[in-house]
């Protein structure tokens, strides 16, 4: 039940149904093996949190408010597919052929002196969708942007919650006759589900727009990184490691997120912004937005 | 302001079950299940021993088998743990029934000729039980029948270096590929 829960949580506010999925697949591996497995799912994670913050790099001078909510599909490279597992020399094990992470497709198999070693097959998707939230609020040049949900509890050891935090400042306001608008803005996001899951990511930005009438052209760089904390029971089946089935394990796995870049288009029809941007990183972004602003 | 966030909330869930692509809840989940049994034999002239598993004795099938779609056998290994003496050399064969004893059907009869089993004590490569289609279609049918007990025979016909007393004792390593829907 409480997985159930934690699935439709997550599910509603993050749209990462594929959670649900991976639970199992996790418990295969030891702290070792868990690495190269699920770094393309931190990576993910931290895409999604890293994506739509801005699609303008106007500032209003006095104030502002916004609400929007962001919807995006991460693209999965091939890279990201498959993974050949590290053996110990000596081990007598061969990795003779690649198998698959969390969004691969068959799991392989690897027969050596102690039995078989067992890696879980992946969820074979190539794309994962996510929508994320926020609201912003913005004063004489700097605009504050929150993502936000509050603890919700998901049974007696778990509660699920979410924050999100920009901060973005207009540089070209300091530009005289500037002719684009230019900005900066460094992001913090956080989601936890204690006792299963910790994702934090950062990005610091800096983009650019210029408007066409009721048309904004924008793009920027972004320096980004992302960390995933797990924590799952080992299952693995068959298994002669160290760590004994039914152990916590506890990993902590650094996302592949490093540098992005993003070209995007907006519309502007009265306090209505529909928005559309693509980045390209380490996995990349089609990004959408609705936003309402006042 | 609460009731602004409760159409804020309520807009962003709808939003988003537009936008997911379906749940999967029922997805199907297919991994290799291995099973490692130990037969130890022992003769004053021909070694023979027999051992019995059944699947439900695995943690990890356990775990699934309310969830099973189906299982399927893959490829198995036989590893030597000990074999005295070392010279010991025959002609090995093991039998798998079906069941808990060799009244059960006999699901295959490997032969290996003129081995010496401490040939294939660790560091030494684990030896290939090599099934035909026929043997390991009959291992299918056995587990789609719904047997999950499985009685081993395994036996050596010593031609040299046998000696007064004679003991082999192996591992059989099984790997299966096990769907389930989760």
């Amino acid at each position: 039940m409480k997985k159930c829960l934690s699935v439709l949580v997550i599910s509603l506010f993050l749209s990462f149904p594929l959670f649900s999925q991976v639970e199992d697949r996790f418990g295969f591996l030891n702290k070792l093996e868990i690495t190269d497995y699920a770094k393309p799912f931190g990576t993910t994670l931290g895409m999604a949190f890293n994506s739509g913050s801005y699609h303008t790099a106007k500032v209003a001078d006095f104030f502002g408010f916004s609400i929007s909510f962001r919807g995006m599909l991460i693209l999965i490279p091939d890279d990201d597919l498959t993974f050949t597992p590290n053996f110990e020399a000596g081990s007598g094990y061969t990795a003779d052929q690649p198998t698959a992470t969390i969004y691969g497709s068959e799991g392989a198999s690897y027969y050596g002196p102690n039995g078989y070693i067992v890696y879980p097959p992946g969820i074979n998707k190539s794309s994962i969708p996510a929508v994320l939230p926020q609201i912003s609020a913005s004063f004489m040049g700097t605009e504050v942007m929150l993502r936000y949900l509050p603890s919700i509890s998901l049974g007696d050891e778990e509660d699920l919650s979410m924050f999100g935090i920009g901060l973005k400042h207009s540089i070209s306001r300091y530009i005289p006759l500037s002719p684009v608008d230019i900005s900066v803005q460094f992001l913090y996001n956080n989601l936890e589900i204690t006792g299963v899951m910790e994702v934090r990511a950062i990005a610091f930005n800096a983009h650019a727009s210029k408007s066409f009438g009721l048309f904004t052209l924008y793009g920027g760089l972004q320096y980004e990184s992302s960390t995933f904390d797990l924590e799952y029971e080992y299952t693995a089946p068959g298994d002669f490691s160290s760590v004994q089935p039914g152990e916590t394990i506890k990993v902590s796995i650094d996302g592949d997120n490093n540098f992005r870049g993003t070209l995007g288009g907006s519309l502007k029809l009265a306090v209505v912004v529909i928005n559309a941007d693509y980045s390209v990183g380490a996995q990349s972004v089609l990004s959408g937005g609705l936003t309402f602003e006042f | 302001m609460k009731k602004f966030i409760k159409s804020y909330l309520t807009a962003f869930a709808l939003i988003t079950a537009v936008i997911m692509n379906g749940c999967d809840a029922f997805e199907n989940f297919l991994f290799g299940l291995p099973i490692s049994f130990t037969i130890n034999t022992s003769g004053s002239t021909n070694p023979s021993g027999n051992e019995t598993f059944c699947l439900q004795d695995d943690e990890t099938y356990q775990d699934y088998s309310d969830k099973l779609n189906s299982i399927v056998y893959v490829e198995s290994y036989m590893v030597t743990l000990d074999a005295n003496p070392t010279a010991l050399t025959g002609n090995g064969v093991l039998r798998i029934y079906a069941g808990t004893s060799s009244a059960g059907t006999l699901l295959f009869e490997h032969t290996a000729n003129n081995i010496t089993p401490a040939d294939y004590i660790t560091p030494n490569p684990a030896y290939k039980i090599e099934l035909t289609e026929a043997q390991i279609t009959s291992i299918n049918e056995s587990l789609a029948s719904g047997n999950t007990c499985f009685y081993g025979e395994y036996s050596v016909a010593v031609t040299s270096g046998g000696g007064v007393t004679n003991s082999v004792d192996v591992r059989i390593d099984i790997l299966y590929n096990i769907d389930t829907s989760l």
